[in-house]
């Protein structure tokens, strides 16, 4: 009975366990290196919240009971949502297509660095205003970051169909290759070129382009909004057209998808240029918003933090913005905890790192419901259409 | 003339030594990744046992330079035993496990070191050669270990197909463990080398995409001890012709791009690795049953 | 004349003959009963034959007695020793003398035959266990050498031996651990008859130095050649056992088959009249086609499917069934020759399918029902419903469309499900399809195979795994359709099935297709005989 109970609702309480144990774990953590693990928490959960003690005092803070909401810092939280909602969707939607894209860091980093070169179009001499419609221009630059991506993500989605290279390797290598040559452009011909500077940067984007604060000071801006309408449209995409129907019978049957004449070769390029196109967007939404130009780093670990968003999220739109919400908050907090508290922030990174591990283990339970054998001599690696996926793919 | 020789024999050795020291941790990480690939779990978890095997190599060696190894290997063997038990007890996807496996590296030591080590992280040293010649030793004894004893013919026999090692005798989950435990432990010793015998400080994330690189030569090697070294030098030539061409400032440009540019040099590994997937590794070189879940029939 | 037969071991035989005893054995897998009470003795010395159909549950039971599965119930026996809980894995059957030569993939390719061949027994010298390779070729060789097997370099990869060197290997790895019950999965199914002639030849030699062999297979003449005792199963239960020389073909042939209704004769059926014999729907033309490893599979094979009729293709498994079959549907590239179906608007040019994809063939009005219905034809975690619009996705007729209709989709999808009588608990179209059994798993394929409305039908295996209701409900559904003019192309290994449905036959032998029969033509032995290398037969309507 108590077994039928929890079949019946392990969606929801898998990642409920997972993050349980993964803030036990980092608690053990915090306890055996002599901290207070429940005053950490309390304080991460007011950077993460806005929740502050105290009576409200100053610019953006709002009186709650004996409280009071530090707008900022509850800002600075979904700000750091943002980037997670677009990276764990864009994770999510590989992996309907059974792909394992861990090149959302890479595809990120393209998609900043085309944000900030269309950025800078419009922009003459040292000041930073802008001679084009904002609009115009903030679209533009979305479609260029977006453009980039989809490329970085088509070359393993197509090298996956082609050549069967498995592409988790390929993404791994294009990170890297991303990260180098973004490097040598920003140092390059496209450094910014600004009397006095010598930082890895492109010159600074056209105001015209740029995304503003909703609170002053902090990184909210449109990037949110621009966030959830993208996973609308993606959670739309993939339950209500046929191109999502594809991409999931590609993702749960690559060989019984090819075998009812589904393009494999096609969906599995198609859903890479998608999850590369988000992830751009990604980057572009960064630079847009918080940097305004190309600096290093913008990327932060977001491709990676992506892959623990979608798993926690268990692939759906609604579980991708809870795990964007509890990642994003996480970290945000995680940094008031260390002003705060002195515990250091990376905590965040060991509670994360934890939740994976154990989220992870759903596979444990689908993996034992599918395992009725059929006999593997029916498998055939040499069929046209399905060949691409029965190479080797890493589970 | 003979100023010219001694610069150019100078030239030589620096490179050479640098590429000795480029390669030394990749050997060793790459060695691990063929023993759990070999035996059908993909291991990108490579670069967390460098990075964990680095910062507890400094941590224990700040007094003792051995208790710093022995730390290193220990730290390395428990997460090759974590990897081992998550993907084959748990049945969870390798490469999730791995990614887990790094991300909690990544996290558990950036913060012990602010934790305990705000002001940086000093150790003992010990002699390069010693790492050197376990690089040097360990292709040829994984050579061997594959080749010539019963547990490298059960280790190959798994990674092929479980299922038909099973049918033979073979007891698939102790092979598999004790494979990416010693992977760990080699890669942990990769790390080791980076604090131990390289730098002699720990820094945040200093294993730097080296696990990731390891793997690719191992992919390049196509799964075999002696090519995966020699991969792995390839990359270690490729570091240390970049540091020498920013040492001496030396700059080559074709049609307005730099290069000998350090960054565009980088990038050289993973091309190289990426072309070979594409083309001269071909369908058959891994290892049969890689990355696939075991279906345990009983 | 026939020894007892069902249920309950015989009391009354001396204990110690038997080596290994099997009793009441019950194994069942998710909505499959594999064994029911299934009891085998075997005679020390024998050469104990164990037959019955496809899905009789003869792997099952070998697979229990060599560990790997673990029975429901009941107990085993071997050497008079119970080992009903310490057989657990193939390890302790190993240990207990009992060696198992398996159909498929048995041997590693990538390994050495020496590798393979001490694999899990290997001898070594040293405490750092060190192969000792010299010694394992020495036994081999010596071993080899008894059995007259030449001709195999034992430091040549595996993969590069034929299909009976693989055998031979594997029976040598059997005896390398001195195994003295040697087990044998259908060892003649990918045989050719010379091969699996010396193949028995080489097992009688080792039944005469002392070996017990225990082979399960479906074909009776290697029975009666060779088994000195034979176990009949049926439909996961034990149909008799008889000592050979007492019994006959026939005898046994009715205990494996039962009666079944309709078999052998004829029935009613399509009236001839219907088909069209003028105008093809499918053409095969002389058609290589070559397997995933690169081999030719198919060579040659010419045949011409006509609108409303059946025409059967039987063969052993392994004869090219599976690769021409997917180079219809346009799963695998054909090498020469050209496959072409007719225009569906009654122009003059049959239309070329060589090089058209998979969609492109459903829509020129091919259907197809796959042989793995878990892989091929439906995805396990899709509802009913969206596995019934898979391949029609696009389709504004089936719900489909850019952007699908979910009402729509489920509206059809639940008729569909009263129509086909497809069972599933109080749920509609929503439930998900894995929690389905097998039987009504198979009615939404068939369903969304004929609601296609297809003119040509390849349905391979369409009743493999089901009970007899689920698979008169498939034979009548293709009956009828057949009727209105459908032209089906029916793969099967099950030759009463083929036998039963067909208007015409057509026999693979090694790739080729030996012989076509027709109706009035053709019969279980005349099948046989093709399906084996026997002499090719012309025949059909052409």
């Amino acid at each position: 009975m108590i077994r039928d109970w929890i079949a019946r609702r392990w969606n929801v309480l898998r990642p409920l366990a997972g993050i349980l144990s993964g803030l036990i774990v980092a608690a053990c953590v915090m306890r055996l290196t002599g901290f207070q693990p429940l005053a950490a928490y309390a304080a991460l959960w007011s950077g993460a919240s806005g929740l502050e003690y105290g009576a409200a005092s100053g610019e953006g803070q709002i009186a709650l009971g004996s409280g009071h909401l530090n707008t900022f810092l509850l800002a600075q939280s979904l700000s750091a949502v943002t980037p997670l909602i677009f990276t764990g969707l864009a994770v999510a939607v590989g992996l309907r297509a059974g792909l394992f894209n861990v090149g959302a860091q890479g595809q990120m980093t393209m998609g900043a660095l085309a944000a900030a070169a269309v950025g800078v179009i419009g922009r003459t001499g040292l000041s930073d205003a802008g001679t084009l419609n904002p609009a115009l221009h903030v679209g533009l630059v979305l479609v260029a970051g977006a453009a980039a991506g989809a490329i970085w993500g088509i070359v393993p989605g197509i090298l996956k169909a082609a050549r069967g290279v498995h592409e988790v390797i390929s993404t791994i290598m294009l990170n890297f290759i991303a990260l180098d040559a973004v490097q040598y452009l920003v140092t390059h011909s496209l450094k910014d070129d600004a009397p006095g500077n010598q930082a890895a940067q492109s010159p600074i984007m056209a105001s015209t382009s740029w995304l503003w604060p909703y609170v002053n000071g902090s990184n909210l801006t449109a990037g949110l909004p621009i966030a959830l309408a993208l996973l609308l449209i993606v959670s739309f995409m993939i339950k209500r057209t046929s191109l999502g129907y594809q991409i999931r019978a590609v993702g749960l049957g690559a060989d019984a998808a090819g075998a009812n004449g589904v393009p494999v070769a096609r969906v599995l390029v198609t859903s890479m240029a998608i999850s590369g196109a988000i992830s751009g967007i990604a980057g572009a939404v960064q630079v847009m918003g918080i940097h305004h130009r190309y600096v290093a780093g913008v990327a932060g670990s977001f491709g990676f933090d992506g892959i623990a968003v979608a798993l926690l999220g268990n692939l759906s739109g609604i579980g991708v913005l809870l795990g964007a919400v509890f990642f994003g908050a996480l970290a945000s907090g995680a940094l008031y905890m260390q002003t705060n508290t002195n515990v250091p922030a990376p905590v965040s990174e060991i509670v994360q790192a934890a939740v994976i591990i154990f989220t992870g283990a759903k596979y444990t339970i689908a993996a034992r419901t599918k395992n009725i054998t059929t006999a593997k001599d029916d498998q055939d690696p040499g069929i046209v259409e399905g060949r691409t996926l029965a190479e080797g793919a890493a589970g | 003339m003979g100023s010219l020789a001694n610069i150019q024999s100078f030239w030589l050795i620096a490179i050479l030594v640098a590429t000795l020291n480029g390669a030394v941790p990749l050997v060793l990480a790459a060695m691990g990744g063929i023993l759990s690939e070999r035996s059908g779990i993909v291991n990108i978890a490579l670069e967390g046992m460098i990075l964990t095997g680095a910062f507890f190599g400094a941590w224990c060696g700040q007094s003792s330079a051995a208790v710093g190894l022995v730390a290193a290997i220990a730290s390395g063997a428990v997460l090759g035993l974590l990897h081992a038990l998550l993907t084959q007890k748990l049945r969870m996807n390798h490469v999730v496990s791995g990614l887990g496996i790094n991300m909690l590296a990544a996290g558990v030591t950036r913060y012990l070191s602010l934790v305990y080590f705000p002001g940086g992280l000093e150790c003992k040293a010990i002699r390069p050669i010693f790492f050197l010649t376990a690089a040097a030793v360990l292709p040829v004894a994984v050579v061997l270990l594959l080749k010539r004893t019963r547990f490298g013919l059960r280790l190959r026999a798994t990674g092929e197909n479980p299922e038909s090692a099973r049918m033979a005798g073979v007891r698939v989950l102790p092979v598999r463990v004790a494979a990416v435990t010693l992977s760990g432990i080699f890669a942990a010793l990769g790390g080791a080398y980076l604090t131990l015998g390289e730098e002699h400080t720990f820094s945040r994330d200093m294993s730097a995409g080296k696990g990731y690189i390891a793997l690719a030569a191992v992919i390049f090697g196509k799964w075999n001890p002696p090519g995966a070294a020699v991969a792995a030098l390839l990359f270690g030539l490729f570091y240390a012709v970049q540091s020498q061409m920013q040492i001496h400032n030396l700059n080559l440009h074709i049609g307005g791009v730099e290069l000998t540019n350090p960054a565009l040099l980088d990038t050289l590994p993973y091309f190289v690795t990426l072309i070979a997937l594409v083309s001269v590794v071909g369908k058959s070189a891994p290892p049969a049953a890689l990355g696939q879940e075991d279906t345990d029939a009983s | 004349m026939p020894v007892p037969s069902n249920n309950q071991g015989k009391p009354d035989q001396p204990v110690s003959s038997d080596i290994v005893r099997m009793t009441g054995i019950t194994k069942t897998f998710p909505g499959i009963l594999a064994n029911d009470r299934v009891n085998l003795n075997v005679q020390t010395g024998a050469f104990h034959a164990v037959i019955g159909e496809n899905g009789a549950g003869k792997s099952t039971l070998l697979n229990v007695l060599y560990g790997r599965y673990s029975a429901d119930s009941g107990r085993v026996l071997v050497h008079d020793v119970d080992v009903t809980h310490t057989l657990r894995s193939p390890i302790d059957a190993i240990h207990i003398g009992i060696g198992l030569v398996s159909q498929h993939y048995a041997l590693i390719p990538a390994l050495s035959v020496i590798e393979n061949i001490m694999l899990g027994s290997e001898p070594v010298k040293g405490s750092l266990g060190l192969l000792n390779r010299r010694n394992a070729i020495e036994r081999v060789t010596e071993l080899a050498q008894q059995l007259g097997i030449t001709g195999i370099d034992f430091n040549d990869p595996a993969g590069q031996l034929t299909v009976a060197e693989q055998q031979k290997v594997e029976i040598i790895k059997a005896l390398f651990r001195n195994a003295q019950i040697l087990l044998l999965d259908e060892p003649t199914a990918t045989l050719a008859p010379k091969e699996a002639d010396m193949l028995f030849a080489l097992l009688k030699d080792l039944q005469a130095r002392g070996a017990t062999v225990l082979f399960i297979t479906h074909k009776l003449r290697e029975v009666m050649q060779y088994s000195t005792h034979v176990t009949v199963l049926r439909t996961g239960r034990n149909a008799g056992d008889f000592i050979t020389s007492e019994t006959n073909a026939d005898v046994l042939l009715e205990r494996m088959i039962g009666r079944r209704e309709g078999a052998a004769t004829s029935k009613p059926s399509s009236s001839p009249a219907l088909v069209d014999v003028t105008r093809p729907v499918l053409s095969i033309d002389d058609v290589t086609i070559h397997n995933a490893r690169g081999a030719q599979a198919v060579s040659g094979a010419s045949l011409e499917v006509f609108p409303g009729e059946i025409v059967g293709i039987a063969g052993v498994d392994g004869s090219g069934q599976r690769e021409l079959s997917q180079a219809i549907v346009g799963l695998r590239s054909v090498s020469a020759g050209s496959l072409a179906i007719s225009p569906s608007d009654g122009a003059s040019k049959p239309i070329s399918l060589n090089s058209l994809s998979v969609r492109q063939r459903q829509r020129l009005g091919i259907s197809y029902i796959p042989e793995d219905r878990h892989h091929a034809a439906m995805i396990m975690e899709f509802s009913v419903a969206e596995n019934y619009i898979l391949g029609h996705e696009d389709d504004k007729d089936w719900g489909g469309g850019a952007i699908q209709s979910l009402s729509k989709i489920t509206e059809i999808a639940n008729r569909i499900v009263k129509n086909y009588d497809v069972r599933m608990g109080a749920r509609d179209s929503s439930a998900i399809a894995g929690d389905l059994s097998g039987g009504n798993q198979q009615k939404v394929v068939v369903a969304r195979a004929l609601e296609s409305k297809p003119r040509l039908l390849v349905a391979c295996q369409p009743t493999r795994g089901l009970d007899t209701g689920a698979a008169t409900f498939v034979y009548d559904r293709l009956r009828v359709a057949t009727s209105h003019g459908l032209a089906v192309l029916l793969f099967s290994l099950d030759l009463d099935e083929v036998l039963e449905l067909s208007d015409r036959i057509a026999v693979m032998y090694n790739g080729q297709i030996a012989g076509i029969l027709t109706r009035q033509e053709a019969n279980a032995d005349r099948v046989g005989e093709l399906m084996t290398g026997g002499q090719p037969v012309l025949g059909g309507p052409n």
